[in-house]
């Protein structure tokens, strides 16, 4: 277990709108006796999706279960995993929702509303089923794609969250206090500096703080100025905006091969050696927030911002 | 004739090993899976029972664990058209593979073919012999309940094979199989599998 994750709402900085009406449905159910509703999660990489759904199962006091979607491959699995639930019901949390098998999405209907998994056991006229009764639980998912979900299933979650990218002021709170479990002096510039860095992510800024841990350990430094965080992002590759290699090479392939673009995920994946998806979930959410890249149906097009970085920075040509 | 030994394990030649007693080494084969449990275990005590063969010139010893395994052995000889290798390798794969006695039970014949060297025609043989052999598995009742928990895990997308060993191991642990519904089967098995 990550010792960085909060345990509880109050520990939790940022998404505060998240937040507030997570607070009153736990208030509710807990009042009412009941399971929390269920819950999708829908936001970019790094945002404290899983950790607000551990959050959850920590206010209602609920026995936490975690999958990962792309895991669960046969009926069984999915299966396995509902039959796991405590009497009393749990907090069922799967990450990636969107990578679902279809097949499995039906168990998934029938067990989210009615807390039942029918098996059916023969094929054809006079079909047996076997029904599971299931104990009463709150599943929450979490995905970087609703738009790939199904309706029927997005129509089954109660809540919907939306998760927004931090600001600044939050994820230099997020700094402080990471530094403080992890027993680092920091000053108030030092992560103010990170944070400008941490391309809105609190993954990001937890990341680039560790790196900086490992410098000024190395380097017998007591306290983390400026200096050795500017000097430890200048060893892992990062840029005053918070750009890595992955990104710089992404940009220069999409200027220099792709002239700027439009250009299709999948020929610039092949390019950069890179899967898809890998650009898709970490280069491309920041990219475009900060408009250096835009998504339209032909292609991705490199925009005025990109073009001016680009001239600025010296890194190595793509070709 | 030779029907049982307990001595010290000196070696192996090939699949057979060597087992002292009082001075005097006997080469004794045994079934494949039986020489891989032995296999790291040079320098014990050990007993085997035995089955004395003579095969045309020669005479061989063939270990066993039990007195039941070593009927079994004696009673699959008999049968045309097996001989001593394919006998042990059938013990073999009765004693690893107890569904194999579910399978005899619920009169699946074709699963025998599973054993290496089995087909079509000893496996009909070796099925009314083998009814009443091995008995530390018989007293698993395979009923309806079982049956239906089988097919459920198969359309789960359970493998046949595995499914019956689950709930095989499952019905094992069950002291009265009577107050279960078959549900509380499934379920049960599922946990176990996962």
């Amino acid at each position: 277990m990550n010792v960085l994750r909060p345990k509880s709402f109050d520990e939790y900085i940022g998404q505060e709108n998240i937040k507030k009406l997570l607070k009153i449905s736990v208030e509710a159910a807990k009042s009412r006796n009941e399971m929390l509703d269920h819950i999708l999660l829908s936001g970019p990489p790094g945002l404290g999706k899983t950790t607000i759904a551990s959050i959850l199962a920590y206010e209602m006091g609920k026995n936490f279960k975690f999958a990962i979607a792309s895991a669960l491959q046969k009926p069984i699995d999915l299966v396995g995993l509902l039959t796991s639930i405590d009497k009393d019901g749990s907090v069922l949390f799967i990450d990636e929702i969107h990578r679902l098998p279809k097949n499995l999405e039906e168990i998934l209907y029938v067990s989210m509303e009615d807390y039942i998994v029918d098996i059916s056991v023969s094929k054809g006229i006079g079909a047996q089923s076997v029904r599971l009764n299931l104990p009463p639980f709150t599943l929450i998912c979490a995905t970087t794609k609703p738009g790939s979900l199904s309706s029927p299933l997005i129509d089954r979650f109660g809540i919907h969250g939306y998760f927004e990218f931090y600001q600044e002021e939050e994820l230099s709170s997020i700094i402080k206090r990471s530094a403080e479990f992890l027993e680092l002096e920091i000053e108030e510039e030092a992560s103010n500096f990170l944070a400008k860095r941490s391309r809105f992510t609190p993954r990001v800024a937890n990341k680039l703080l560790r790196r900086v841990r490992d410098y000024v350990q190395v380097n017998k430094i007591k306290s983390i100025d400026v200096i050795a965080a500017a000097e430890s992002l200048k060893i892992i590759n990062i840029d005053d905006l918070g750009l890595n290699d992955l990104d710089r090479k992404y940009l220069r392939a999409l200027k220099d091969i792709f002239k700027g673009g439009p250009a299709g995920i999948d020929n610039i994946s092949q390019f950069l050696g890179e899967s898809a998806e890998t650009i898709e979930d970490l280069c491309e959410p920041y990219l475009l927030k900060i408009d250096f890249v835009q998504r339209t149906p032909r292609g991705r097009v490199l925009t005025e911002n990109a073009i001016n970085y680009l001239d600025n920075t010296y890194c190595e040509k793509s070709i | 004739m030779i029907a049982y030994i307990v001595g010290n394990l000196l070696g192996f030649v090939e699949n057979s090993i060597i087992v002292e007693n009082n001075g005097l080494g006997y080469l004794i084969k045994l079934p494949p899976y039986l020489f891989e449990k032995n296999k790291n275990r040079k320098g014990d005590i050990l007993e085997f029972y035995i089955s004395h063969q003579f095969i045309a010139e020669s005479q061989q010893l063939f270990g066993f664990e039990s007195i039941p395994d070593l009927e079994s052995f004696q009673k699959l000889l008999k049968i045309h058209g097996i001989g001593v290798k394919l006998a042990l390798q059938i013990v073999s794969s009765f004693k690893t593979n107890p569904t194999l006695i579910v399978d005899l039970k619920n009169d699946r014949v074709n699963s025998l073919k599973s054993i290496p060297g089995v087909g079509e025609k000893t496996a009909k043989r070796i099925f009314d012999e083998l009814k009443g052999c091995f008995p530390e598995f018989s007293d698993v009742k395979f009923d309806d309940k079982a049956k239906l928990a089988v097919d459920a895990l198969v359309s789960l997308g359970v493998t046949f094979q595995r499914a019956k060993e689950v709930v095989i191991d499952t019905l094992k642990d069950i002291p009265d199989i009577n107050i279960l519904k078959s549900e509380d089967i499934i379920t049960m098995a599922i946990q176990r599998i996962r």
